[in-house]
């Protein structure tokens, strides 16, 4: 009954190796870009400048400097004090903000949310570039406050890098507020009011306290990207170091990559620490405000209520507009001393065709082959972990997030640590940028696709496998057609980001890939300010146009799709 | 043999483990039994019993942990499910929403690379007998519930695979869609003489559509048998509660005549024929009865097995279904009588009796007589 295997029965039994395949390349890629170099930064963290990597040589001297060396101590503090200052006031302006517009009736309600998410699109180092502009010692802005007696301190320093920080990163609290406050349950405010609270009380008691879980979580997201920002303390931090800048002064300024890997650890395991107290209290909030009921929030139209609302809403987005204004008025003119600009000029944007054939170029090519190879590898990763769930997937989870907290720049100084000697050598070629990148970027895609295919049926997949293709035809014809949308708006948003990217390839790019962000860098720092504007101008409304067309792609309003939390 | 008798697909002691959170669930434990060839096989029980899983593992979509599943002189064990020829009908369908109906039944035509005139001719010849011919260039998003059924049903069909597997497929459509639906899937079924095993927790269904069925429970098959004969003569205490409806009254062994078995229940004693091979039990047992072999009359013409108070009497056009509290016992006695019984209603005293013959007797859960 049983019979031998007959030859047709032993063809039978080829199994479909493509996925084990597919999912060596994407774990091979993981731990040679990834793994290796974050190991051996930690490893040579542990040993002095100099000496080679082995047992006998490890101690802490690279960690000691934070106790010894002032200006470790100092780059330290300043990177908590000015993160902290950076929490605080875009809480202070986000939170009120956020209620004023869910709760008040504000003319051009749906224009100010959109042009609220414009400094969100506006590389970080621009908005520092722009801030100098208006702010320095012959700044438009300086000149009217010292007119009306108001003595602001240097915008090179905490202040400057506090301020720009401040108006780029407040609409994260303030769309996640407003969210927040628009869809909670209005009954409860309704009982409160019925027992007899007034609205200070009612505001105290039951609406803030409400949404704290979400804000805090919002809050220590903006704590990680103002503690890992290179670009703004870069433009205006002057003398006053924090974390990044500290990593980048011992790179370009000593190639002591033994000291930058041990100030790295230092920086990731802050992020870490933060991280993990994010997802602590998200899993923790346990209020569940959004509300089914049909009852309508009560909207405030009183004249005064109304008066104070656009003031402060309406001045709070036109002064975080006030970057974008200035660099284009900056582009147009030889110079800005005092209150008006002087010497109308297009020469500056005649100058651009000069950086076609080089950063241009550069910024294109290696923008578009990192976003795909960061679509490709996060879109493997990411179906192999949620389908598949080999033994060891957990791993490959967490691996493919932790650029996620890794700093840009940590991630320059792992791919520096490891690649400038030995077998392969890639520092100065446009691979270690396009790994770099796509190392950064495929947890974007990753986060995407997995969301993307815990929406799809399994059966789909199951139903192609049973009627005879292999994996690799259901991957293609099934699998892939339908995660498509969410695939592109995420490859096509992280081909934005990667257009202006500036803390990985400040320390990776050479002479022949220097990019569009390092020329702005350093025309900023050669004093040329008007090119630095128009090709500002040139990058951030290409960035805009972009962004732009995948929100009318994807259907989602400009809102919407930073909204975070 | 007749041909319809050849063992088609034969499962021998399958097991199957699932680990969550350091608790093992036993989905399957040591399932052995055969489906024969061009058969439709049920397998019935309720949600949690491991029917699903079984399917699953026929179709290779879960691995075995133990045993092996034959197909004919294959052992289907080894092989990955894109090679074993098996068409799935999924309980929602699993119609791919990016293609049309005609793209979605040639879709395994294609990947098995044949001509285009061929995948023409069959995807019309199969549209023709699932009864949906005119809507190939729609979207599955266009059609009914039970029409998309059918799609499913036609991309399952169209590359004739030897075995059929259809995982709840009724669970989604309206009960009057329902009863349509399942002659048409036995009709179609019949039709294609494609081996047929289908996965269900409707009672009424499975019934209704099975050549044989397979009734489980917690991971294991309690009995296998023709929808008559489940029905009939149920394995098992499970099986005649889980089948239909049933009376279970607690009784007594009172003596043994030779092959037959004296019960007393109620106020009487019953006799029936033991089954073969039955060797020794205690003294408790439960007599079962099925409400149609019940019989029920007024107290005052004569004495029965049980005393009672009607409790509901429901019209249910072809017979009447009473109701009945009898002393002594909690429950509802379901009496079911083919025309109302003069001078009986709600309220009033009445005596139940039955035919021996029809009385089902378990001991510790498993049927004795």
């Amino acid at each position: 009954m049983m019979g031998g295997i007959t030859p047709s029965a032993r063809r039978l039994l080829h199994k479909d190796y493509t996925v084990y395949l597919v999912l060596g390349l994407g774990v091979l890629f993981v731990v040679v870009f990834l793994a290796y170099p974050l190991l051996r930064t930690v490893l040579i963290a542990f040993v002095p400048n100099g000496r080679e990597l082995s047992f006998s040589n490890m101690s802490l001297v690279n960690f000691e400097k934070f106790l010894t060396s002032n200006l470790y101590r100092r780059s330290l503090i300043n990177s908590f004090y000015i993160s902290f200052a950076v929490v605080g006031l875009t809480m202070l302006i986000g939170v009120p903000m956020g209620y004023l517009v869910a709760r008040v009736e504000i003319p051009g309600k749906h224009v100010l949310l959109s042009l609220s998410v414009v400094p969100l699109i506006m590389p970080a180092f621009l908005g520092a570039f722009a801030w100098i502009i208006l702010l320095g010692r012959n700044g438009a802005l300086r000149y009217v406050f010292e007119r009306v007696g108001i003595d602001l301190p240097p915008i090179y320093g905490p202040f400057g890098v506090i301020l720009a920080m401040t108006l780029m990163y407040y609409p994260f609290v303030f769309l996640l507020s407003e969210g927040a406050f628009e869809t909670a349950n209005p009954t409860l405010e309704e009982s409160a009011a019925v027992m007899g609270a007034r609205l200070p009380r009612i505001l105290r008691t039951i609406s803030l306290p409400l949404i704290i879980p979400s804000i805090a979580a919002g809050g220590i997201l903006i704590f990680i990207r103002a503690i890992s920002n290179f670009g703004v303390p870069a433009i205006v931090g002057g003398s006053t170091y924090v974390l990044p800048t500290l990593i980048y002064f011992q790179v370009n300024g000593f190639w002591n990559l033994h000291a930058a890997a041990a100030i790295s650890l230092v920086s990731v395991l802050i992020t870490g620490g933060a991280l993990w107290l994010q997802r602590y209290i998200v899993s923790r909030r346990e209020y569940e405000t959004i509300s089914a009921s049909r009852s309508k929030l009560h909207i405030h139209r009183h004249p005064v209520a109304k008066a104070l609302a656009i003031v402060f809403c309406w001045g709070v987005v036109l002064v975080s507009l006030f970057p974008q204004f200035t660099l284009i008025v900056m582009s147009f003119f030889k110079t800005w001393n005092g209150l008006w600009p002087r010497g109308f000029t297009l020469s500056h944007y005649l100058a651009i065709p000069k950086f076609l054939s080089g950063p241009i170029k550069n910024t294109l090519i290696l923008a578009t082959s990192s976003s795909l190879g960061a679509a490709m590898i996060g879109t493997l990763i990411a179906y192999v972990v949620q389908r598949r769930r080999p033994p060891g997937s957990a791993v490959l989870d967490y691996a493919v997030m932790l650029p996620f907290i890794l700093p840009g720049i940590v991630v320059a100084v792992a791919l520096l640590s490891s690649f400038s000697s030995g077998y392969l050598i890639l520092r100065g070629t446009y691979w270690i940028m396009i790994i770099s990148f796509v190392i950064r970027r495929t947890p974007y895609v990753f986060r995407s696709v997995s969301a993307g295919l815990t929406q799809l049926d399994p059966a789909l997949e199951e139903a192609s496998i049973l009627s005879g293709a292999t994996w690799f035809q259901t991957f293609r014809k099934v699998t892939l057609p339908l995660i498509f949308p969410t695939l592109a708006s995420g490859t096509i948003l992280t081909f934005a980001t990667l257009l202006t990217e500036l803390s990985t390839s400040i320390l990776l790019y050479s002479a022949k890939t220097r990019t569009l962000s390092i020329a702005i860098y350093d025309s900023v720092n050669d004093g040329d300010y008007g090119l630095a504007s128009a090709l500002a101008v040139v990058l951030f409304f290409t960035v805009f146009a972009v962004t732009y067309a995948i929100n009318r792609y994807t259907g989602k309003s400009m809102a919407a799709s930073f909204r975070i939390g | 043999m007749p041909e319809e008798d050849m063992p088609d697909l034969r499962y021998e002691r399958v097991r199957k483990v699932f680990h969550t959170r350091n608790v093992e669930v036993v989905a399957l434990n040591d399932v052995s039994f055969v489906i024969f060839e061009g058969e439709l096989f049920c397998l019935l029980g309720p949600s949690g019993c491991g029917k699903t899983t079984l399917l699953r593992c026929t179709a290779g979509l879960e691995r075995l942990d133990g045993g092996r599943i034959y197909y004919g002189d294959t052992d289907f064990t080894a092989i990955p499910p894109f090679r074993r020829g098996i068409g799935m009908v999924f309980q929602n369908y699993a119609l791919y929403p990016h293609m049309t109906v005609y793209d979605n039944v040639a879709y395994p035509l294609r990947i098995r690379k044949l001509p285009r005139g061929e995948i023409d001719r069959r995807v019309r010849e199969i549209m023709e007998l699932v009864g949906l011919p005119g809507v190939l260039r729609r979207n599955p998003s266009e059609l009914s519930g039970g029409q998309q059924q059918r799609v499913a049903l036609a991309r399952a069909l169209v590359y004739r695979p030897r075995l059929l597997l259809l995982d709840e497929p009724l669970a989604n459509l309206d009960a009057k869609l329902k009863v349509y639906m399942r002659t048409e899937i036995r009709r179609i079924q019949k039709q294609a003489k494609v081996t047929t095993l289908y996965v269900t927790h409707d009672q009424q269904e499975a019934m209704a559509i099975a050549d044989r069925l397979g009734v489980m429970e917690g991971g294991v098959v309690r009995q296998i048998g023709t929808p008559s004969e489940i029905y009939d003569d149920p394995a098992n205490e499970f099986v005649a509660g889980f089948i239909g409806e049933m009376n279970f009254f607690p009784a007594r062994i009172i003596s043994w005549e030779g092959d037959k078995l004296v019960v007393a229940v109620g106020a009487a004693q019953k006799r029936k024929a033991l089954r073969a091979g039955i060797k020794a039990f205690g003294d408790e047992v439960t007599v079962a009865l099925r409400p149609e072999h019940l019989r029920i009359f007024p107290s005052t013409s004569g004495e029965g097995v049980f005393k009672g108070k009607v409790r509901v009497v429901q019209f249910l056009g072809k017979f009447v279904r009473y109701q009945v509290a009898i002393s002594g016992d909690a429950g509802l006695v379901e009496v079911d009588m083919p025309a109302a019984v003069p001078g009986l209603q709600e309220g009033d005293e009445a005596v139940l009796d039955f035919d021996p013959r029809d009385m089902l007797v378990f001991y510790a859960g498993e049927r004795v007589a």
